[in-house]
């Protein structure tokens, strides 16, 4: 009798693991991750607000309206985030200005993890003189001070200003081509880890193209480190967004506002309107802090190890 | 020559109407403060209480003992697109051309005895104002001994009528040459001897002498850089200093001539021009003494340098005044109820208090601050000036049919040349297009491009530019003409018969009283047909070093005159 418990409890024991991992290990790494998992939802929400912000947003971003958005009204009820100095409701940009700053985030962490993978991954698996020519590339591209290679880069390719699909993806081409090399040097790396693996001599030896190797084989195996990677590059990708519309660089326009140009345009009143400054900059230091913490949060769980690397 | 040969001599009274006509719509514009100069732009005439029209009133002067030496910054806010002066009508390039390139008259304005605004002439190269010696005919002699600068490849020879000659010839017929219409109304040009020049107009025409005064389409240029590869990265002239280096989107820097013809100027040794397009990094440059001139600040930055630099001098000036152009040679523009409409559906107050705290001429036509200017309630299409957005649809939907919209463009240049303000005016201007129906695709460029290409007429619905300071009364023409081709900067492509025989006749009348009689002719004609919208004009101000000595700015070029200038060491 006893023995038959003792079967059916073994039996039982691997059914109750498993369940577990599946509806409490979320759970059970949000509790072990506090901050993480607080910045995950505040990621959520900033992704929301971007999907959704027609439906969000209370105005249309461009609506001048003297007599509903009084000039240079402080926040209040009615106006929770305050009124700009030409008459425009600022929660309401705040809010359209969202899917700028997380697009063009989102996009360029897209352009320069694709770019960083294929680059650190061919230079990785094939080593020599083709490693040794795009880590020397990519040694040149990190020389540059990242903010001064996007405004170069822009300033050669953007020949018209607005708010138009080509100009969104020139600015989140130059902000992917300064994040590509981190992340091709760590895809490197962890290719030059696992390509003497004997799952890669297997592949090769039994005849599959280096491609084939690379896509199937290679690439699977070092994923965690990509998509750690690229979670930590968002807030840094909305940052430089940020800093270059600052700059008169962005792509926006009277109603597709983002973060950093709204700093921007409202220069000249901060000294009679705290809220034009600090608003517009929370909203960034927010979106940044939340996508960094998240991104910490995931290397934890996913990619130990680059934690101790780093 | 004979003094009876001599036309302005022999008839005094009419000398000096003519000089009036032009010096006057100078002196007489001495209370003028538009803005700008020649393309698009800035500064105006002094205004000691903000929103009161600039009055003539000259400053008081000190007789001090010139100090001759030292060096001197100032800031210009963007690059010069080009230095050729053939093929740019920049206001930041034409800046630069004062230092280095001689005309044949210039402005009196520039110096403290001399109202910001008045836009009266003194001799340059020329020896004296022209003879006359019938209406159509201008000889005027240039000085002795004139030399270019002792630089490469003119390397100091003689400036001879030939090279006058071959400047007027450049401007009125080289392809790229932007200023063909200015000099529409020369005929022929002759070079009897070295030092005379000969010039016949089609017409007689008034503005001679202001014109030729003026800061586009006048400036003497030698071939051996007009022609060659340099042209747009050289300046070599006869003028009080040397371009001694252009680094693009840096600076430009100057050193003395000295062979200037104009003795005792220079004062200074050398010049730096330095390039600074963020306007909060020229308050912040001004404010911590790292240049000893900055200038176009509005309000709020006025009153920021006022309490940060409580010891420079300053003054202030009318400032920018934007217009919108409409290609109105096609539809739906060519419709002036449209036009109409689009004027009264601006909310000018609205604009004023958003951008310049209030400040600022309200309502103007072209020819604000000349003391004979109207104001717009006394003219014809006064009500378009009226903010009446009922009325407006009205009018929009009489042309186009009851509850259709125009889409339509609206070109202009960023923020980095003209400041925020600007575009910030754009922005609010378009919010209330779309209210009468109106929707606009904002289509933002960079100052070379804009000033290459929406400024020249390339554009397909609207544009906008802060308003030009006319120095000539005859810029009227150039702004509405099409004859014998599209003005310089007859932006809206205006193509009025009836206007057109009003310019004519003014060009032609050297009697002022009657000459301004056609031109409130023309500006009715213009208030009703909106061919361009104005708005409100706002108030820029210069501040300066308290030890720099005989500066102040003027309405059109303020560095003309830095050769007079000295810094008092004492």
């Amino acid at each position: 009798m006893a023995a038959t418990q003792a079967a059916s409890q073994r039996v039982a024991m691997p059914e109750l693991r498993r369940r577990r991992s599946a509806t409490s290990r979320l759970w059970r790494t949000a509790k072990g991750k506090p901050i993480g998992s607080v910045a995950a939802v505040v990621c959520i929400i900033l992704i929301i607000v971007a999907v959704g912000a027609d439906a969000i947003a209370p105005q249309a971003a461009d609506r001048v309206d003297a007599v509903r958005n009084p000039r240079l009204l402080a926040p209040s009820f009615g106006h929770p985030f305050g009124t700009d100095n030409l008459f425009r409701d600022i929660f309401t940009r705040i809010v359209i200005g969202s899917r700028i700053s997380l697009g063009i985030g989102f996009t360029a962490v897209a352009m320069g993890t694709v770019i960083g993978t294929v680059l650190g991954m061919v230079s990785g698996f094939f080593g020599g003189k083709t490693d040794l020519f795009v880590s020397r590339a990519m040694d040149v591209v990190l020389g540059f001070p990242p903010l001064v290679l996007a405004i170069f880069f822009l300033a050669i390719f953007m020949t018209t200003k607005g708010y138009k699909l080509e100009n969104f993806l020139l600015l989140s081409l130059s902000i992917g081509v300064i994040i590509a090399p981190t992340t091709a040097r760590i895809v490197r790396g962890s290719v030059l880890s696992i390509r003497n693996l004997q799952y890669i001599e297997a592949a090769t030896s039994v005849g599959n193209t280096s491609v084939r190797i690379m896509w199937r084989h290679v690439l699977p195996n070092v994923v965690a480190p990509i998509i750690v990677i690229a979670s930590i590059q968002i807030g840094n990708a909305i940052l430089a967004e940020a800093a270059l519309s600052f700059l008169g660089l962005g792509i926006n326009d009277a109603a597709h506002p983002s973060w950093g140009a709204m700093l921007q345009e409202t220069r000249g009143v901060w000294l009679e309107a705290w809220w034009l400054s600090v608003i517009p900059g929370a909203a960034i230091s927010v979106a940044v802090l939340a996508f960094n913490l998240f991104g910490d949060a995931l290397r934890d769980v996913l990619d130990p190890r680059l934690r101790q690397s780093s | 020559m004979a003094e009876q040969d001599n036309y302005w001599l022999r008839r005094k009274v009419s000398r000096r109407t003519t000089l009036r006509g032009s010096a006057l719509a100078g002196v007489a514009a001495a209370s003028y403060a538009l803005v700008g100069c020649g393309d698009d732009d800035d500064d105006g005439g002094s205004v000691a209480t903000p929103g009161i029209q600039p009055t003539a009133g000259a400053s008081p002067t000190v007789a001090k003992q010139p100090v001759p030496g030292g060096s001197f910054s100032f800031q210009i806010s963007s690059n010069p697109p080009s230095l050729d002066p053939f093929t740019q009508t920049s206001f930041v390039t034409a800046y630069n051309h004062g230092l280095v390139f001689s005309k044949l008259f210039r402005f009196k304005g520039g110096t403290p005895d001399v109202s910001p605004a008045d836009n009266s002439m003194e001799l340059d190269l020329a020896a004296a104002l022209p003879e006359q010696p019938d209406p159509l005919t201008y000889i005027v002699k240039l000085k002795p001994g004139v030399k270019f600068q002792n630089v490469a490849p003119v390397n100091g020879r003689p400036l001879t009528s030939a090279d006058v000659l071959y400047a007027f010839d450049r401007y009125k017929n080289f392809d790229k040459s932007v200023h063909k219409s200015g000099l529409a109304f020369v005929d022929k040009m002759e070079a009897p001897d070295a030092t005379t020049v000969k010039i016949t107009t089609k017409l007689p025409y008034a503005d001679f002498v202001n014109y030729l005064g003026g800061n586009l389409g006048a400036l003497i240029a030698p071939k051996e850089i007009a022609e060659s590869a340099d042209a747009a990265t050289k300046m070599v002239g006869s003028g009080a200093f040397i371009l001694d280096e252009f680094k693009t989107g840096v600076s430009l820097k100057y050193k003395k001539n000295p062979d200037y013809f104009d003795k005792p100027y220079p004062y200074f040794d050398d010049l730096t021009a330095l390039i600074v397009t963020d306007q909060a990094k020229r308050v912040a440059d001004f404010s911590s003494k790292q240049v000893n001139l900055t200038w176009l600040f509005l309000p709020t930055e006025r009153d920021q340098l006022k309490k940060e630099r409580a010891d420079a001098k300053l003054e202030e000036t009318q400032g920018i005044g934007g217009y919108i152009y409409l290609r109105t040679d096609r539809a739906p523009f060519n419709d002036r109820r449209v036009r109409q409409a689009i004027s009264m559906a601006l909310n000018r107050k609205a604009l004023r208090d958003a951008t310049t705290k209030g400040e600022g001429i309200p309502d103007q036509l072209y020819h604000v601050g000349f003391p004979f200017a109207r104001k717009v309630e006394a003219l014809k299409g006064a009500k378009y000036w009226e903010y009446n957005l009922a009325e407006a649809k009205k009018l929009l939907a009489a042309a186009i049919g009851e509850g259709k919209t125009i889409d339509t463009t609206w070109d202009h240049a960023d923020a980095a040349i003209y400041t925020q303000t600007y575009v910030d005016q754009a922005t609010l201007l378009q919010a209330d297009l779309k209210q009468l129906g109106i929707n606009i695709k904002d289509q933002v460029a960079p100052y070379a491009q804009y000033i290459s290409t929406t400024y020249q007429g390339q554009y397909e619905g609207m544009g906008h530019s802060p308003r030009a300071i006319p120095y000539w009364l005859d810029y009227v023409t150039e702004r509405f003409t099409m004859k014998p081709a599209r003005g310089r900067i007859n932006l809206s492509y205006v193509n009025d018969t009836a206007l057109e025989v009003l310019l004519d006749k003014q060009r032609g009348q050297f009697k002022l009283e009657e000459r301004l009689q056609t031109v409130k002719q023309i500006e009715d004609h213009i208030s009703e047909e909106q061919y361009e919208i104005y708005f409100s004009t706002d108030t820029r101000t210069f501040f300066w070093d308290k030890d720099i000595e005989n500066y102040r700015p003027t309405a059109w070029f303020p560095y003309t005159h830095l050769m007079k200038t000295w810094r008092n060491k004492a």
